[in-house]
């Protein structure tokens, strides 16, 4: 082994990073070797000098402020944030699609496996015809109005207008 | 949390002066160390203890240093007490040259990049092991150790072939 070596040995020794064997081995060298001693020596210095750079630190009245500032730190809770937005994000898909769907589909559903084939038939009007003019009130009223009207069995008054 | 509190006393002091050796600058320096503070303190629950706490604390502390360095694009030059060095009596020639040597090493450490930096303050400050360093800086041990080395070596370079240069020209 060279003195090559033995200056990469030295900067760990300093370091306390050398095995019990490695350690044996380089004082071993040390004794016999002028030139390796005056790189310890050289080592030595430097890493002792570099440990006295002074750093300014803050009064301790610093340190206890900023614990209590960090620990009266409270983040703001997001955990619920994601499935609140989900559940928002999801009803209004669902009253998108709502709105979206024709009102004589809605009232064909209601009129439809109650009898409205049975009424229509009677109808001087086609069932668009019929359709189109019970567009003409809301939803809730048509839905209302052909309910009672199967019930009766007679629609043609709302017509004859 | 009592545990937090007792990592804190532990470790703000080493931390900020870890992050003071980085940037060079106090309140930047009490800054970072309060956000890495910040940082543990909201993800304390989640740390999954794969390395020590403390690993993980100065890797956070580097991270938000590195960040500052490549926000502020370049590193500040540490105030230099110069009226007050020039001023003081110094006792001996010994005294004179340690004092020499650590503006010598100064001026090395900051031709040095980040993350040589890092290496050499946690090892020659903080005496953190190679391992420990190479956990915090995510690479591999020998890796570590060759980067180390160069560095010191090219301090002691530095600093003795100025001594020798020095001293020539006294004799001139």
């Amino acid at each position: 082994m060279g003195c090559m070596e033995f200056e990469r040995m030295i900067v760990d020794y300093l370091s306390k990073e050398l095995g019990k064997e490695e350690k044996e081995l380089l004082e071993n060298h040390l004794k016999v070797c002028d030139e390796c001693s005056n790189s310890l020596d050289e080592y030595k210095n430097i890493l002792c000098a570099a440990k006295g750079i002074a750093t300014p630190f803050p009064d301790e009245n610093f340190w206890t402020a900023r614990l209590k500032e960090i620990s009266g730190y409270r983040p703001r809770r997001t955990f619920l944030l994601k499935p609140v937005i989900l559940v928002t994000s999801l009803l209004l898909l669902v009253s998108l699609f709502i709105a979206r769907v024709p009102n004589d589909r809605k009232v064909r559903t209601v009129g439809k496996g109650n009898g409205y084939s049975l009424v229509l038939h009677k109808l001087p009007y086609s069932e668009d015809r019929i359709l189109d003019k019970i567009e003409f009130v809301d939803d809730a009223s048509a839905a209302e109005v052909l309910d009672v009207l199967f019930e009766t069995n007679n629609v043609s008054y709302l017509f004859e207008k | 949390m009592a545990e937090f509190d007792e990592y804190y006393r532990m470790f703000a002091k080493k931390l900020y002066a870890l992050a003071f050796r980085m940037v060079k600058n106090q309140q930047d320096a009490m800054d970072i160390v309060q956000e890495s503070f910040m940082k543990a303190y909201q993800n304390w629950g989640k740390f999954r203890g794969d390395s020590a706490v403390s690993t993980w604390l100065y890797k956070i502390t580097l991270n938000l240093s590195y960040d500052f360095l490549k926000k502020r694009g370049r590193i500040v030059q540490l105030p230099e007490k110069k009226d007050f060095e020039d001023t003081k009596i110094r006792a001996n020639e010994k005294e004179i040259m340690k004092s020499d040597m650590i503006d010598m090493i100064k001026g090395v450490i900051e031709t040095l990049t980040p993350k040589q930096k890092s290496i050499f303050m946690l090892k020659s400050y903080d005496e953190l092991t190679y391992k420990e360093i190479a956990k915090i800086m995510k690479s591999r041990v020998g890796t570590i150790k060759a980067s180390y080395f160069q560095i010191v070596q090219k301090i002691r370079k530095s600093v003795y072939d100025k001594e020798v240069n020095r001293n020539g020209m006294h004799g001139i």
